[in-house]
């Protein structure tokens, strides 16, 4: 456990990504807490610029943008999160099912992750949401991911097929390990890296891909999330009447997050695979070896 | 005089190889193999790489069927009647070591984990612990110091050893020992090399030494047979074999084998010479066999259709 | 040595490697000579620092690994304190370097042909005509026909492979080469090729090589001095027929010990 924080602290930039997403996370549960009322509520006239009581403003409906915002990231990060699990769970399953049997098995699969990977994603989702009328997030959460695991599945797979010519995993089936066995406890703990860093993109993508909906007015306009936000802001023409602060905020919000994501990515890299734990190493040594050189080359110079 | 515990008699095996764009390609591995091991012995299949060595030990392992030819288990063809119980005796009886120290032991899982599970499926529960710490020390590692250990800790030649350990669990007679030591360092090969000797010596396991040092074969094997291009060129116990080639392939690989006591002192005729010298005798070495000459007994070197004799 | 006869000097070499627990000091206070025309076997196992002082050697070692201290004259220069200039004109063309696996120092995707022409360019400023002759030229120096030229390193086999490396270390005539393990990957009788050729072609060109291994039985043939590493120091260094006929240091003769030999065999 220790090692591990090591790697956090050592790794700036996953040091980063970790305070940014906590941060995200915190900021979610504990919204009760962080705001006084509901976030539908009208506090004050509309498009308000931001002061000292609505430190970002007010929406056309005369919201409170930071209440907004705050309930939002509630929702928009649990529909993040569901997708995300879904899709790697999903292509987990496709990836490494196709790699440990080959043959049929795998042109099948091969086959159907094809097919989704090809699948213009954003008209789907668009037709799809037309045709079930205006959709909470947790549908949408459940679309996103039925729709999105293909790229998870072919990484998954290529990486187990590596796995799968090494030494240990032909010894195990030499005494007899059943398949299950096989593919649960033998290959799947050296997967973890990849299967983390696929669960990291995912939620990246979903949360982009949910806000996309949302925009465009597929969602639920009941609910609060970013998405419905920006939704709301393009609809009182925000931007142009001068109100720049309802569309700045989820998008900002969502900008970080994606930051802090892929900053998070870099960690889980580091943490699976020890031998790219040089934590800083390599960087040190060549401005060592640059040092040493520079003083060389001016001594012979004297 | 007992039955050989394994035996190959003309075993051949044909790859087909087909690239993306192009005809497809037939690849001999294996031409008409034949030879036998007895029960607590060693043999060891000489050759380079190329020459067919890894794939007779993938074809004993059961890993593909030969597309000719018979190999048999204790008298029994190992590829027909399959019945799950036999499959399971077999796996029990042969097992294989493999020549990477670093990829044959799973990096996430501890030592105990590697050994438990064979001795879990092949002897049950009961005793375990006991029963891990005997099949360490069986292969000279210290059950204390080296069961809670992860395969990274461990040098290249402990986890060789744990291999072993590996293949003893399970209860093996016969290993097919793949260029066992050729990834590890130099001083600690013939440490192996002499497990292999008390394994073979104690518990009465016989080996199947896949090598392509020659130097090395007569330390552990009674026999010894000479592969090139899919093709055994000379069979015979290690001793004759190795002081006394008959076959132009053999006689040019002992040739080769680095000797301190003879220096080059080459020229460019010399080099020439020497270079083309191999590829006249690896062209030779490449036609099909038309039979075996015993030249001794037990000792078979093989000739082609044109060699007149 | 005396100092005349002295191509490389490498004097109290220190390298050592960043790790995330520390710094490992990989080659300590190494210092070694090599004479003109000379053969200077390494030997040592894994881990001993013999790779690390090649690659050092032609400044071309990697972070974490740092050189930390020491000199190393090439002809009187201290090779360590060139210019970026001056280091990319020297190498290859006054030193150069065989490596381990030929599949891994050609390019894949280029013809034999282009690997040569790349570097015949950069150094020599050589039109295509004359770069294809002095590839032909240098082939068949190597005993590989020209018509080999355009075929691609996945289409040769590993012992053409290593040629072909042999090939283009020697093309700029360079006075030393470092050759790191270049048969160990390679079959018996295509190492024993492969060093006769070498041997053949000091004779004819005249350079010297630094050959790395951890095959003593080898160097015993081939090397004129030997010198023995175990981590990270020389512990003995001498001429090839003494060490062979009397170890002195006890890992000399621990290295020996374990190698399972022929004795006596027919050839």
């Amino acid at each position: 456990m220790l090692n591990l924080l090591k790697i956090f602290v050592r790794n700036r930039k996953a040091a980063f990504g970790v305070f940014i997403v906590a941060f995200y996370v915190v900021v979610a549960l504990a919204a009760p807490i962080v705001t006084d009322h509901d976030p539908n509520k009208r506090v004050s006239r509309p498009h308000q610029p931001p002061s000292a009581e609505y430190v970002m403003g007010t929406t056309r409906m005369g919201r409170d943008v930071y209440t907004q915002l705050v309930w939002g990231t509630r929702t928009s990060l649990m529909v993040g999160i569901l997708a995300g699990l879904i899709v790697t769970l999903i292509g987990t399953v496709v990836g490494l099912t196709a790699a440990y049997y080959g043959g049929a098995t795998d042109e099948v699969l091969n086959f159907a992750t094809n097919v989704v990977l090809v699948l213009p994603q954003l008209p789907l989702l668009l037709v799809l949401a037309a045709f079930l009328g205006q959709v909470g997030p947790l549908s949408i959460a459940i679309i996103i991911g039925l729709t999105s695991w293909a790229w998870g599945a072919r990484v998954t797979r290529a990486q187990a097929m590596t796995l799968k010519n090494r030494e240990f995993i032909q010894a195990s089936q030499l005494f007899g390990e059943p398949v299950w066995r096989m593919i649960l406890v033998e290959m799947l703990p050296n997967l973890l890296s990849i299967i983390g860093f696929n669960f990291i993109g995912s939620v990246i993508f979903t949360v982009i891909t949910q806000a996309t909906l949302e925009f465009l007015g597929l969602g639920d306009p009941l609910s609060v999330s970013w998405g419905t936000m920006l939704y709301n802001a393009k609809n009182a023409s925000a931007i142009t009447v001068g109100a720049w602060w309802e569309m700045a905020a989820p998008c900002v919000a969502i900008v970080i997050i994606g930051i802090g994501l892929s900053l998070l990515n870099f960690g889980v890299d580091e943490i699976s695979n020890p031998r790219l734990r040089t934590l800083g190493a390599i960087g040190k040594a060549m401005k060592l070896q640059k040092k040493l050189d520079r003083a060389r080359l001016a001594e012979k110079e004297a | 005089m007992t039955a050989p515990l394994l035996s190959l008699e003309g075993v051949s095996k044909t790859f087909h190889v087909r690239p993306v764009l192009g005809a497809v390609r037939r690849v001999d591995a294996l031409r008409n193999i034949t030879f036998a091991i007895e029960p607590g012995t060693a043999l060891a299949l000489v050759g380079e790489s190329g020459s067919g060595k890894s794939t007779c030990g993938r074809a004993v392992i059961r890993h593909f069927e030969p597309s000719a030819g018979t190999v048999r288990f204790r008298g029994e063809n190992i590829f027909e009647n399959r019945t799950r119980s036999g499959d399971r005796a077999y796996l029990r009886a042969v097992q294989m070591v493999f020549q990477d120290p670093f990829s044959s032991l799973n990096p996430t899982h501890t030592i105990r984990h590697h050994l438990e599970r064979p001795l879990r499926l092949h002897g049950g529960g009961a005793n375990i612990e006991a029963r891990l710490r005997q099949t360490l020390s069986d292969v000279e590692l210290d059950p204390d110091t080296t069961l809670e250990k992860f395969p990274h800790q461990l040098s290249g030649g402990q986890r060789q050893r744990v291999s072993f350990a590996r293949a003893l669990a399970v209860g093996a007679e016969l290993i097919v020992a793949d260029e066992p030591t050729s990834m590890l360092d130099v001083s600690i090969r013939k440490s192996v090399l002499d497990l292999m000797r008390r394994l073979k010596e104690e518990r009465n396991i016989a080996f199947l030494y896949i090598t392509h040092d020659i130097a090395t074969a007569h330390y552990i094997a009674e026999e010894t047979a000479v592969m090139y291009a899919g093709q055994v060129m000379e069979r015979g116990p290690s001793d004759a074999v190795i002081r006394n080639p008959h076959h132009p392939y053999s006689r040019l690989l002992i040739s080769a084998v680095p000797d301190p006591s003879k220096r080059f002192d080459a020229n460019e005729d010399d080099a020439l010479a020497f270079t083309r010298q191999a590829e006249a005798v690896r062209a030779g070495a490449t036609q099909p066999i038309a039979g075996y000459r015993e030249v001794a007994p037990g000792h078979f070197v093989a000739y082609a259709e044109s060699d007149n004799d | 040595m005396e100092t005349a006869k002295r191509l490389l000097s490498v004097q109290n070499l220190c390298v050592d490697y960043l790790t995330p627990t520390g710094i490992f000091h990989a080659v300590r206070n190494v210092s070694l000579d090599i004479g003109q025309n000379e053969i200077l076997g390494l030997a040592g196992e894994s881990g001993c620092g013999k790779s690390t002082i090649a690659f050092s050697i032609l400044r071309m070692h990697r972070p974490p690994a740092f050189i930390s201290d020491g000199k190393i004259l090439f002809e009187g220069e201290d090779v360590l304190a060139f210019s970026r200039r001056r280091l990319e004109a020297w190498r290859w063309s006054e030193a150069s370097m065989v490596f381990q696996s030929a599949m891994n120092s050609l390019n894949p995707v280029l013809t034999v042909f282009e690997q040569f022409r790349d570097m015949l360019a950069r150094h020599e400023k050589l039109g295509r005509d004359a770069a294809r002759a002095k590839a032909g030229e240098m082939l068949a120096m190597v005993g590989i026909s020209e018509d080999r030229l355009d075929s691609f390193p996945h289409q040769l086999s590993g012992g053409m492979r290593q040629r072909v490396v042999l090939a283009m270390a020697l093309t700029l005539r360079p006075r030393l080469i470092v050759m790191d393990e270049p048969t160990t990957a390679l079959d018996v009788v295509v190492q024993r090729e492969i060093l006769q050729e070498i041997v053949a072609l000091r004779k004819t060109l005249g350079f010297s090589v630094l050959f790395i291994t951890h095959d003593l039985a080898l160097m015993a043939q081939f090397a004129d001095r030997i010198a023995i590493m175990l981590e990270g120091r020389i512990v003995e260094e001498g001429e090839a027929r003494s060490l062979v006929a009397e170890p002195q240091h006890e890992y000399t003769r621990k290295l020996w010990a374990a190698m399972p030999r022929i004795e006596g065999a027919a050839a």
